[in-house]
Parts: C-alpha cells; sequence; structure tokens
C-alpha cells in the first residue's frame, strides 16, 4: 500500500490534550479570582467551578473517545500510527492531570 | 544572488566535490570573519562566549562565597554584595544557561538533522550579536560599578525608580531584552529548521529524539520568553516615563511583575532542561550500547512537561497571599510535573539496565546528573507543598534546591556533552589524565557547597544578606560551603585545563569514535562548513544509522545535492510529517548585514539606557531600515520551475512553494508575538481586578467615532493585501492594492496616535490610562511594521523578486496585516470596554 503523508495541521492534534488543561487552568483560576473580588457565595463559586473543571474532563473525555475508537488511518503508515498513539497518550495524561490539579480543590475553602 | 543558471551541475570525486563546496560555504579569513552566518561557526561562538560568561558568573558566586565565609565578614559592602549575586543570578542564566542551549542547538540541530544549515543563517548571526552585545552592556555596567542590584528577577517596587533610582536596574532591563531578542529569533529558527529542513525521508516518527526535545523547547522560549518582555518594557516604561504599571498608589500592582516574571521563569527552568535531557537521550543509548528506551513515551512525556511547566508558575508565589483554593491547584501542578520528569529518568534507567553500559568520562558526568537532579526534583517537590514553602521560602533552602536543579539539568549533562562531542568539534579524542579527578572535585565540591545550604536553610538563614549573625548552627555550615565552592572552582579550573590538553595533544580521530549511530557523526571530523557532502536519504530510525557506511557514500556525493550549483548554498526542505523533499532552499552567504543590524540594535538600547530617546528612536529606525535592506536580496529574480536535486529528484526552489521556510517563520513569530499581547491583556483584567486604588478619580473615556475608524483603517488594509495577493497571483499589477493598504494604515496609525494623546486618565496618572496607551502603542507599532513590509513589497516588485510563481512575500504581507487587524480590533475594543469594566467594580461589596 502506498503511504500518503500525515498532514502538517495534525501537528496541533499533540497540543490538544494540554491546550485544554491550561484552558481549564486558566478558566478556574479566572473565575475563581472573578468570584471572590465580587464575593459570590461559596457554593456559587464552587458550582462554577466544578462546571468549567467538567466541561473540560468531557471535552478530552470526547476527544479521547473519538481517537481510540478510531484506530490509526492504514494509509498514513508508521508516522500516522505514531502520531496516533502520541494524541491518544497526551490526551489521556491531561485528561488525568485535570482531575488530579484541579478536581480536589473543589473541597477547599473558597476565598480564604 | 546571481540569477543565471547552469545547464547541469558540478559533479566530481569526493575530494572535488569537498573542493568545490567549501569554495561556496566557508567563511571568509581576517576581518570576513565578522561576516559568518554558518551554523557550525556560529555555535562555537555561542558555545565559547556563554562559556566567558559562566567563569564571570562564577567568579562572581565565589566572591559571594567569600563574603558569606564568616560571620559579620566586611570583604564586600552590601551595595557590592547586592550587585554581586544579583549579576550571578542574571548571568549565568540570562547569559551562560539560555544562550549555551541555543549554541549547542545552533551547532548541532542541523548536523543531527541531516541537513546542511538552519533555515535563516542570517538571523543566527543577528542573534549571536545581540546576545554578545547585550551581555557586554550587563558586563560592562558590573565593571563601572553601576551592575544591577535588585535580585536577579528584579521584584518591584524595589526595582521602581523610587527604591532604586540609578541605571541599575534599566541596565537589566534593556539588557536581558536585548539578550532574549537573540533568544527568540532562535527559538523561531529552531521550529522551522526541524520541521522543514530534515534529511529526506526523515519522518517525525523516525527523527532523532534530540530534535524531538529541541523542537518542544524552542516552542517554549517562543511562549514563555514574551511574558517577560513586556514586563521589562513596562516596568522600563514605568522608570523612565512614569507610567504606574506596577505603582499601586496609581492603580498599579507590584504582584503583577512578579506574575509576568514567573511566567517566564517557571518554564524557564524546562527550557534549560529539556536539551539536556535531549543530550542525555543521546548519549545513554551510545554508552549502553542498545537504542534509546520508551521513544514515544518520552515524546509524549516532554509535550505534557512543557505545558505542565507553564501552569505552575504561582509557585513562586505562595507566601503572596493567594487563596488556598488556588494555591492547592498551583501546589498539585507542581508535585504532577515530577511524573513526566520521572518517565524520561526510568526511561534512561531501563536504557541502561537493557543494554551493556561502558564506563567513560561521559558517563561519569551522567551519574553525576542522575545523582544531583534527582536531588534537586525532590526537593522541588517538597517546595510545592505550600506549608513547607511557606517555612522554606527565601531561606538557603530554596537556594539550594535550584542550584541542584539547575546544576542536575545543566552543569552535568554539558560537561558530559562536552567531553562527547568534542572529537566532532576538534577532531581529537581526550586525553584522560585530568578528566577523572576533575571529575569528582566538582562533584564533591558541588555536594559540599549546596547540600549544606538545605541544613542552613531549614536553620533558618535567609537569601541575599551580605552579612550574618554567629548563629549556632550557621556558621560552619557556611564556612564548609566556601570550601565546597572553592574545591568545586579548582576542578572546573581542571576541566579547563584537560580540554585545552585535548585540543592540543589529543589523539587525531577521523569519524565517530563512540561508535554511535546519529546523523552528526558520518561528516568529516571537525565538521566542514557545508556539514555534508551530500545529504543523506534516511529509511530507519535516525539514531540507529550505521555510519561507518553512511559517511562515506555521503562524502562521494551519492545522497542528494551531492554537486555543485551556481555558486548556491542548496539544501532540501521537507514536508513537515513525513520527510518527503518537497523543495530546494538556496541559502544567503556571508553578509556583515547582521552585524550592523546588530550594531544598530545595541546603539538603540544604549540611547535608551542613557535617555536619548530621540536617537533611540531614530536608530530603531535604521534598525528597521536595515531589516528591509535584508529583504532585498533575498530569494530569486526568476522562476526556475523544478530543479534536479539527485537520485532522479527534481524540486521546485522555496521560493516557488506555498511552504518555504519564511511563511512558517511568521507563523511562530506570530505566535510569539500574540503571547506577548496576551500576557498585556492580562495585565489590564489583572490590574481591573486586583490591583489597589481602583477605579479611578477620572471616569475614563475614548474617542468612539476616531477608535471605530482605527479599526476599520486596519481591515482595509488587511483587505488591501488580500488585493496585492489576488492581483499578483492573476498577473495583474498589485502596486494600486499596496498603496491602498499603505494610505489606510498611515490613517490607522495617525488615528491612533491621537487617540493615545487623548486617553483619561492621563497615562501618568493612572495604571487605567497607562494600560489604555499600552494597547493603542501596540496597534501603532504593528501597524507600522506592516508599513514596513508594504514598502518592502514595493522594492521587491521594483526588483523583479515577486512574480505569480513567487508571492511569499505578498503572503506574509497578508498574514501580518490581518494579525494586525484581528489584535487591533480587540485592543481598541478592551480600551472601550474599560468604562464598563470600571463601572462593573462598582458592584465589589
Amino acid at each position: 500500500m502506498s503511504v500518503r503523508p500525515v498532514p502538517a495541521y495534525r501537528l496541533w492534534l499533540l497540543m490538544l490534550g494540554f491546550g485544554a488543561w491550561c484552558s481549564a487552568l486558566i478558566t478556574v483560576y479566572a473565575l475563581h479570582s472573578v468570584g471572590c473580588t465580587f464575593a459570590w457565595s461559596a457554593n456559587t463559586l464552587r458550582l462554577c467551578l466544578g462546571v468549567a473543571i467538567l466541561a473540560h474532563l468531557v471535552l478530552i473525555g470526547w476527544l479521547w473517545r473519538n481517537y481510540a475508537m478510531t484506530p490509526a488511518d492504514p494509509a498514513l503508515g508508521p508516522t500516522g500510527s505514531f502520531l496516533h498513539w502520541v494524541i491518544l497518550w497526551t490526551l489521556l495524561a491531561a485528561f488525568v492531570t485535570i482531575f488530579f490539579t484541579l478536581g480536589p480543590t473543589l473541597l477547599l475553602t473558597s476565598c480564604t | 544572488m546571481n540569477t543565471s543558471i547552469e545547464d547541469s551541475p558540478n559533479r566530481g570525486t569526493a575530494i572535488g566535490l569537498h573542493r568545490q563546496l567549501a569554495q561556496i560555504w566557508a567563511t571568509g579569513p581576517g576581518l570576513q570573519r565578522l561576516a559568518a552566518v554558518n551554523h557550525t561557526v556560529i555555535g562555537v561562538r555561542f558555545i565559547a562566549t556563554a562559556f566567558v560568561f559562566f567563569a564571570i558568573g562564577g567568579v562572581l558566586g565565589m566572591l559571594a562565597r567569600v563574603q558569606l565565609a564568616t560571620p559579620q565578614a566586611a570583604f564586600m559592602d552590601t551595595e557590592t554584595y547586592n550587585q554581586v549575586f544579583t549579576m550571578h543570578g542574571s548571568m549565568l542564566l540570562f547569559l551562560f544557561a539560555i544562550p549555551m542551549i541555543e549554541g549547542i542547538a545552533v551547532y548541532l540541530t542541523p548536523k543531527m538533522l541531516g541537513t546542511r544549515d538552519f533555515a535563516f543563517p542570517r538571523l543566527t548571526a543577528y542573534g549571536y550579536w545581540c546576545y554578545l552585545f547585550g551581555g557586554t552592556i550587563l558586563t560592562v555596567a558590573l565593571v563601572a560599578g553601576v551592575a544591577p542590584n535588585g535580585g536577579w528577577f528584579m521584584y518591584t517596587p524595589l526595582s521602581s525608580n523610587v527604591y532604586t533610582p540609578g541605571i541599575n536596574a534599566d541596565i537589566w532591563l534593556l539588557g536581558v531584552t536585548f539578550v532574549e531578542i537573540s533568544a527568540l529569533t532562535l527559538a523561531v529558527e529552531i521550529i522551522v529548521s526541524v520541521l522543514k529542513m530534515r534529511a529526506p525521508g526523515m519522518s517525525l516518527d523516525r527523527m532523532p529524539i534530540f530534535g524531538w526535545y529541541m523542537l518542544v523547547t524552542a516552542l517554549m522560549m517562543v511562549v514563555a520568553f514574551p511574558p517577560l518582555i513586556l514586563g521589562s518594557i513596562l516596568l522600563e516604561t514605568e522608570r523612565a516615563f512614569g507610567l504606574p504599571f506596577f505603582d499601586p498608589t496609581r492603580g498599579g500592582d507590584a504582584l503583577l511583575w512578579q506574575h509576568l516574571f514567573w511566567l517566564f521563569g517557571h518554564p524557564d527552568v524546562y527550557i534549560i532542561f529539556l536539551p539536556m535531557a535531549g543530550i542525555l537521550s543521546t548519549m545513554i543509548p551510545v554508552f549502553a550500547n542498545t537504542p534509546l528506551v520508551g521513544y514515544r513515551a518520552i515524546v509524549v512525556a516532554i509535550i505534557g512537561l512543557a505545558f505542565v511547566s507553564f501552569g505552575i508558575w504561582v509557585h513562586h508565589m505562595f507566601t503572596v497571599g493567594i487563596p488556598h483554593l488556588a494555591l492547592a491547584f498551583f501546589s498539585a501542578g507542581s508535585a504532577i510535573v515530577a511524573v513526566p520528569t520521572a518517565v524520561q529518568l526510568f526511561a534512561w534507567l531501563a536504557t541502561l539496565a537493557h543494554g551493556q553500559p561502558r564506563w567513560n568520562v561521559p558517563m561519569l558526568y551522567i551519574f553525576g546528573f542522575f545523582s544531583t537532579f534527582v536531588i534537586g526534583g525532590l526537593t522541588g517537590v517538597m517546595l510545592a507543598i505550600v506549608p513547607f514553602d511557606w517555612q522554606a521560602h527565601d531561606t538557603y533552602f530554596v537556594v539550594a534546591h535550584f542550584h541542584y536543579v539547575l546544576a542536575g539539568a545543566l552543569a552535568f549533562p554539558l560537561l558530559g556533552a562536552l567531553y562527547y562531542w568534542l572529537p566532532l568539534l576538534t577532531g581529537r579524542t581526550a586525553v584522560y589524565r585530568l578528566s577523572l579527578p576533575a571529575f569528582w572535585l566538582i562533584f564533591a565540591g558541588f555536594n559540599l557547597t549546596f547540600f549544606l545550604m538545605h541544613l542552613v536553610g531549614l536553620l533558618g538563614m535567609p537569601r541575599r544578606i551580605y552579612t550574618y549573625p554567629a548563629v549556632e548552627g550557621w556558621v560552619w555550615l557556611n564556612l564548609l560551603s566556601s570550601v565546597g565552592g572553592f574545591i568545586m572552582t579548582i576542578g572546573f579550573a581542571l576541566v579547563v585545563i584537560d580540554l585545552i590538553a585535548q585540543i592540543r595533544y589529543g589523539r587525531r580521530v577521523r569519524r565517530d569514535p563512540w561508535k554511535a549511530a546519529t546523523l552528526e557523526w558520518a561528516m568529516p571530523i571537525p565538521p566542514t562548513p557545508y556539514a555534508f557532502a551530500s545529504l543523506p536519504g534516511i529509511d530507519t530510525r535516525a539514531d540507529r544509522i550505521a555510519v561507518a557506511e553512511l559517511a562515506p557514500s555521503l562524502a562521494r556525493g551519492e545522497g542528494y545535492l551531492g554537486f555543485t550549483r551556481n555558486g548556491w548554498q542548496e539544501t532540501l526542505g521537507v514536508h513537515i510529517t513525513s520527510g518527503v523533499p518537497e523543495q530546494l532552499i538556496v541559502l544567503p552567504r556571508a553578509t556583515y548585514l547582521p552585524l550592523w543590524t546588530a550594531l544598530c540594535t545595541a546603539a538603540a538600547v544604549l540611547a535608551m539606557l542613557f535617555k536619548f530617546y530621540f536617537l533611540a528612536f531614530f536608530m530603531t529606525l535604521v534598525v528597521a531600515g536595515l531589516f528591509v535592506r535584508w529583504g532585498q536580496g533575498a530569494g530569486h529574480s526568476r522562476d526556475y520551475g523544478s530543479l534536479p536535486v539527485g537520485r532522479g529528484l527534481s524540486l521546485p526552489p522555496h521560493t516557488e512553494v506555498d511552504s518555504a521556510p519564511p511563511w512558517w517563520a511568521l507563523i511562530f513569530a506570530l505566535v510569539a508575538d500574540g503571547t506577548l499581547f496576551t500576557s498585556l491583556v492580562f495585565g489590564v483584567l489583572y490590574l481591573w481586578i486586583s490591583a489597589p486604588n481602583w477605579p479611578p478619580a477620572a471616569t475614563p473615556a475614548t474617542n468612539l467615532p476616531l477608535a471605530l475608524v482605527s479599526v476599520a483603517a486596519l481591515f482595509v488594509a488587511a483587505a488591501g493585501a488580500r488585493g496585492s495577493l489576488r492581483a499578483q497571483a492573476g498577473g495583474r499589477a498589485p502596486q494600486a492594492w499596496i498603496g491602498l493598504a499603505a494610505l489606510v494604515l498611515l490613517a490607522a496609525i495617525g488615528a491612533v496616535v491621537v487617540l493615545i494623546g487623548d486617553v483619561i486618565p492621563h497615562p501618568r496618572e493612572h495604571a487605567l490610562g497607562a494600560t489604555a496607551a499600552a494597547l493603542f502603542g501596540y496597534v501603532v507599532l504593528h501597524a507600522g511594521i506592516g508599513l514596513l513590509f508594504l514598502l518592502s513589497n514595493f522594492m521587491r516588485l521594483a526588483a523583479g523578486f515577486i512574480s505569480p510563481r513567487r508571492l511569499i512575500d505578498l503572503r506574509l504581507t497578508r498574514l501580518w496585516l490581518d494579525y494586525t487587524a484581528v489584535t487591533g480590533a480587540i485592543a481598541i475594543g478592551l480600551v472601550l470596554a474599560l468604562p464598563t469594566l470600571v463601572g462593573i467594580l462598582g458592584m465589589r461589596p
């Protein structure tokens, strides 16, 4: 089988997982700052932060499911398989990172 | 550049080919050396210059240790000590660590990727001169006794002109920013070269792991440096013109500096670590006699590490009063960053376990790395835990931690790399009589110096004090630390003597003394200016090359481009992922332009330092003019179509393809620019929500119609650039479109300058006005650079460098003006939104 080059834009997918982690971190940090500045109630703030974290987890989970369910395109050869594997694992690692770094913070006091 | 073309390429024997290529690629003798743009020459200069600054910084460290060896020492006064420790940190981080990794990248990356040079050799040379001149400014200031004295991270308000009124802080802000220009240019260069200039067939999965490390590191640099550059510009603007970005009495916030600094500062640790990890991942398989274990896992780990390292900058600010919840996620992030680091460590250990390691001097330094870096990493995890950090913050425990991390991550792998690649550099193998005692002196001295700092830190000794009382326990620990420092220095001196001995008396070696399997050994050593006589075709992983068979074949010209043509410096450009060759890249020859441009940049910096602002503005214009001049000779003034490149393949020159290196370079330059812009927007919003003394007394207001006209003009200019591209592609004259774009850009600049003049509150009275002026200034600067793009288009059209096949100039202009329009709309929109944002602040309890 002849091998097609992997399109260059696929490289951006390497950043997808941890890009989502960055987005989650910035969103949570910004929401927290705004909430504390404007004295949102602890429950409202916690809910907003929880929704933000959950939304990012769902996003990564959805991306991971799409990738995991679709095997690497054989027409893209070993390079395609390599990138597929790396993208899959960066998504998985980013999911764990969001869960570990942001999740437990919801249990803490909000603005003190 | 010559526009004629020879009918058939010149082929010859290996010796004949060498002579022909050397004539084209070699740097001239005497003063012509100043015109060098070759990566081998510039790489060696970077490395040598970095070692000079390492020596100066090391001596400063020793002076500090002499002062601290005994309590109440009178060796230095407070002011001298402040300058000494500030310059020790600044030199070793900004003038040694980062330039050293750049030098290694410049020297090694093209060779390991199987290409003849970097994508933009003149930019490499400009980067080097900027580094040299910036470092010289800082060094001269040290000799003159006006060196920076506020600590290597220049915290405000100490560094504001109220508390540091001289030029000491200005020297740091301008000198370091100057050096960072060098870092950014090289980062863009490394990215484009790794992505586009690998050997034919070297797909991403075949790239040596060093290539991945350099790619990720350079991408990190592109995103990490802009926040500090922005912070330095804002602080210098505050010091020079009184705009109060960091002054809490006028709506600024000193903590904004800390955010901007550590947004750079924390990733910087990994920017230093990752290239060294790349070196370790290259050396360990050679000495273990087995391929690297976990190539794919390492790629995942370094991508994760790169991102997470950005997200934990606040762990340097645990004591500034941030709420517990926010502390917690930065703490968790700081702990989890150990995981991708550990993946690499275990991959190296597994490689050693799988193979049959042979002990040699580079391996000793690898051992030194493992032991020191693991200690530094573990104390890092300790400091990531907030309650412990609160206890240890600003004590010698932190000093010990980051010396373990930086020396573990940088010094030991670097010295190992030096011994490993010195045969490549000099063509001689080592004389090891001094190497072993040198290593053990460095290792023992290092641990004696810095391990004891953990203890004295835990006993409560704070950083940055120039004398201390004879407190129980501090005295002998400090004395032993100082003794250790001298032992380490003797070790480094032995390394220098050893290296000189090797260069002078080492046994000559032809190639590949370590039996390595990477491409840099498949060339004559020491390397020729053209690196490879012909370019290899890669059909396996590029760290498993049969060097002994490949090298003679390449020397005989049996690879790609095994001939000379038309006096051109030729190499190949490939598809980003697959490595399929797609363009013939013709590189520029040696020129003095980078030197002149860097000299003029230095003149602009010095004029700013001594507050000759009109001269600084004039020199900036000269620099801009020189950059336009750079572009005038680039590329070809006629279409060539496909040209033979060897092995039966023909390719178009890079001027006639869509994905030429300049296109990618501008994309990544805009990523850096966009990061700076995002940092500016962050700064505005941060001050809005966190700074004291908001809202300002005067109600903010902006001339709405004029603001809308400015935005409209920016978009019309972008449309004009698109029109010029369409016209040229369709074979019509694009000058009218270019003229239209230039006119509306001028109108936009005029309108925004008027808006700056009308900012309420006045930029000197309140940070709100200052941030509005900064946002407007950003728009003016980019529109001005857009004018330079258009001017260059006019000139190159007239000279015949642009045709319907050669559209890269017009495409670059379109991209720049699109970016200018979008960021301009956001910047002006944010200023228009400020009154509303200030109104919302009234809802605070």
